[in-house]
């Protein structure tokens, strides 16, 4: 199966293109969504998608600056760009590689599926000549090199699997499971332990949520509400009210 | 020549030459180089005059001199004229023995010639045997050899009976003393015989020389024998002696240099062994006094005209250039299109200043058309836009698809659908540019409903309006870009739910308008540049696609429309809140309508 991402900020738009799709006769599969480029960064390794769709015009991280990373760091990623008209020439100016497909909104059944069908030969033939990687391992970088680098740089927003195994030399489910075999927690678990904390810290201070979301690195305030809540159990305005010193 | 022209332009260019130096520095320039002139002239022509004025004064003293000394020779040659037919010299000479009573005869025959006589030294009588007699006896030295050689008697008898002049008597008789002595000298013949008898030397001292010079300038003159041997004058002159004076002629050179310089003039007098040598400095005599004052009239003429030229230009040409263009550069520095105030003189640079302003009310105008062009393009390509939208194709497909929604029971998109087709009926509204209040609330309204039904029920809207203002018409499309902002770039990026509140007021001066959200804020560097006049509206596609261009473009529209940079008011505390208020001139339907 081929794995799709969708990533939109409005949630509407998600849920039309994922129901006006027949993903299966595709034999396509969407396994996630993100309501833009941070949130995105954030799940993307877990999705391993083999397809993205992006929305050029969202906040926090738009989808040019997402699909300029995004190339670098999975390069056998299909991007296809889904955007408003307003958008488009723009979009095209920036981003002129041939991984990238241009689709205009509001979005076209045949359009879509005639650039899925293009892209899935396309993934076909990379992973036909793509043999079993080699496990990658390095071991001279100790783990801890690698937590200390976190606990350093976990206000980077743009930090993720990828771009620390591509930092360090590993491969990147290589140094997922290494990871939760030493730590006995996921990457993504360790480094949102790293930002909650510090967030905690901060509500304790009766920062506003949306100041405690950039100083973290997660500057979507939404996306970051919901890390908080799964981490704490309590929402951040209902644990500052609890906890803030000022009472 | 050419070389020297573009030499003189180099330096000229060396730094930005104003008209007014340039013209000083030709005229100082003429100036120096007619100076010189002047002073060459007047030079060269001084010098002639004077040499002129010396040879001619040299030439007078000369001849002068020389006659006088040709007169006093001539005398003394008729003295001895006298002592020829002398008879006691005579018998002296004749007698085959002469004892020594006719030699002290002849003596006294002699002496007694010789009393009427000053500065004669002596008179020595010379028989053919070489026995003599002198009257200045012990006061010579005789060269006897001299004496018995025939070469100075031969001179003597060549002359035939004529008178000869010698120095110390051709080379016989020497002064013991060493002073030099002039010697006329003759040949005795018999008077019956007329065979010849003997010789007689006069003679004489250079005293009778320098009696007669003194007459003359006596330190300018010099006599000197034509052996080279000083007689009377100036002795320093002697130096100059040289062979260009052995000649009969008077010949002139000049010695010392600049202030010092001297003309000597000499000649050898004819028949005579006596060089007159002749010294003339220059003096103030030498310039005649017409010359000099007409030199000084042309001078001074000279220098008056060339002031005269200088003044002329500066008044007529430099001066008006350099106001005319320094009008010309205040105007350029005052940023602005303006004419030049000046009074030009009546001539080419009147012309100039003319055209200048001519021009200026020329591109004034031009400028004026461009601008009224211009504004007529925009009002043409909106009135286009609004053409464009063909609002009745598109209610029409809305009211279909509404009908659709309605026969499937599918309320909330027939809801959402009557929405939208609201919001475009509104915000069209036939493109007239001002609407009445309540239709701007309604658009706000409806964009918020339907923003609500992409985003979900992140907003709260609220509405606080005083019912006179309901009717009062406001530029359309006003509070729908802020409300629009407000989401974008307030409440969206905060992560909570959030209220929008829109209030309005009537107030004295004005509509009040105030949008207010609970959004992330602004801090003052965005109030600032989101208010600035000078930033572009769109000053590159990013910030024109991605960021809050409506807000700017709206409080640029508002501010052309009330015609004050105060309509638009902007308060904040970042993570609090953000509020807008514009104040808009108040204006009724009734009067909308009239207009």
């Amino acid at each position: 199966m081929i794995r799709v991402m969708v990533i939109d900020d409005e949630p509407t738009a998600r849920k039309l293109l994922i129901s006006t799709i027949d993903w299966n006769s595709l034999g396509m599969e969407v396994v996630g969504e993100a309501s833009n480029g941070i949130e995105a960064i954030n799940v993307i390794d877990d999705m391993q998608p083999d397809i993205a769709f992006v929305d050029i015009s969202m906040p926090f991280m738009n989808g040019i600056d997402f699909t300029k990373l995004a190339i670098q760091r999975y390069p056998n990623l299909k991007i296809i760009i889904l955007t408003a008209f307003d958008d488009f020439e723009y979009a095209r100016e920036c981003i002129k590689l041939p991984v990238v497909e241009y689709l205009l909104k509001p979005i076209d059944e045949e359009e879509i599926v005639k650039a899925l069908k293009e892209a899935s030969e396309a993934i076909a033939t990379i992973k036909s000549n793509a043999s079993e990687e080699a496990e990658g391992e390095n071991e001279n970088v100790s783990l801890t090199k690698i937590t200390t680098y976190l606990k350093e740089n976990y206000t980077d927003s743009t930090i993720n699997l990828m771009s620390v195994s591509l930092k360090f030399g590993f491969n990147s489910s290589y140094l997922s499971r290494k990871f939760k075999q030493e730590t006995g927690k996921s990457f993504v678990e360790f480094l949102t332990e790293c930002r909650m904390e510090k967030a905690i810290e901060l509500a304790k201070n009766n920062m506003k949520m949306f100041f405690t979301a950039s100083e973290v690195g997660i500057p979507d305030p939404n996306y970051f509400g919901r890390c908080f809540k799964k981490y704490t159990g309590v929402s951040y305005s209902e644990y500052v009210a609890n906890n803030s010193k000022s009472g | 020549m050419g070389k020297l022209g573009t030499k003189i332009n180099k330096l000229f260019k060396y730094e930005r030459q104003s008209v007014t130096r340039t013209v000083r520095l030709v005229i100082w320039a003429l100036l120096v180089f007619f100076l010189i002139a002047f002073a060459f002239a007047f030079i060269s022509t001084t010098e002639r005059t004077e040499k002129d004025y010396e040879s001619r004064q040299s030439e007078t003293i000369i001849n002068n001199t020389s006659s006088s000394i040709e007169a006093n020779i001539d005398n003394y040659t008729d003295i001895s004229r006298l002592l020829l037919l002398n008879e006691t010299v005579t018998k002296y000479l004749k007698a085959i023995y002469p004892d020594i009573g006719l030699h002290n005869d002849a003596r006294f025959g002699v002496m007694d010639v010789l009393n009427v006589c000053r500065n004669l030294d002596s008179v020595v009588i010379i028989r053919n045997d070489y026995n003599f007699m002198n009257t200045g006896r012990g006061l010579y030295d005789i060269k006897q050899d001299e004496l018995t050689s025939s070469e100075w008697k031969e001179k003597i008898v060549k002359e035939k009976g004529g008178a000869l002049v010698l120095m110390n008597g051709g080379g016989t008789f020497y002064r013991k003393d060493g002073a030099p002595i002039i010697s006329i000298a003759r040949a005795f013949y018999d008077i019956h015989t007329q065979k010849h008898i003997g010789y007689m030397l006069i003679n004489f001292t250079t005293g009778m020389l320098d009696r007669l010079i003194t007459y003359q300038n006596r330190s300018s003159v010099c006599i000197i024998s034509t052996d080279g041997e000083y007689l009377a004058g100036n002795e320093e002159l002697c130096q100059y002696m040289s062979d260009e004076f052995k000649t009969n002629n008077i010949s002139h050179k000049t010695v010392g240099l600049w202030f010092n310089h001297r003309m000597i003039s000499g000649k050898t007098m004819e028949n005579l062994p006596i060089v007159i040598i002749c010294e003339t400095k220059a003096s103030t005599q030498a310039m005649p006094t017409e010359f000099i004052i007409s030199f000084i009239i042309l001078m001074v003429t000279f220098l008056a005209s060339i002031f005269f030229t200088r003044n002329f230009m500066l008044r007529n040409f430099t001066t008006p250039i350099v106001n005319l263009s320094d009008a010309m550069e205040k105007t350029k520095e005052s940023g602005w299109i303006e004419r030049v105030s000046i009074d030009p003189p009546n001539n080419e640079i009147g012309i100039l200043a003319d055209s200048y302003n001519s021009m200026i009310d020329y591109m004034n105008d031009l400028f004026k058309q461009l601008l009224e062009n211009e504004q007529e393009i925009q009002r043409a390509e909106m009135s286009v836009l609004h053409e464009q939208i063909k609002p009745h194709f598109l209610y029409n497909s809305l009211e279909c698809i509404n009908c659709m929604a309605m026969d499937e029971g599918a309320t909330n998109v027939q809801k959402a659908i009557a929405t939208l087709g609201n919001f475009y009926r509104n915000s069209l509204s036939k493109g007239s540019r001002e609407i009445p209040l309540s239709r701007e609330i309604r658009i706000v309204q409806d964009y918020l409903y339907l923003q609500r039904l992409r985003y979900g029920d992140v907003l709260i809207d609220e509405y606080h309006l005083d019912e006179r203002t309901l009717d009062l018409v406001v530029p359309k499309l006003i509070l729908q870009p802020l409300v629009e902002n407000s989401i974008y770039h307030g409440i969206r990026l905060k992560g909570e739910e959030g209220i929008i509140s829109i209030t309005s007021r009537l107030m004295d001066d004005g509509l009040h308008l105030y949008v207010y959200d609970t959004g992330i804020g602004m801090d003052e560097e965005t109030i600032n540049k989101v208010l600035s006049k000078d930033e572009p509206i769109v000053d590159n596609p990013s910030t024109n696609v991605l960021s809050g261009f409506g807000l700017k473009g709206t409080i640029q529209r508002l501010r052309y429309y009330c015609g004050s940079d105060n309509a638009v008011k902007i308060r904040s505390e970042l993570g609090e809140y953000t509020e807008i208020e514009i104040t808009v001139p108040v204006k009724n339907v009734e009067q909308n309508k009239n207009d």
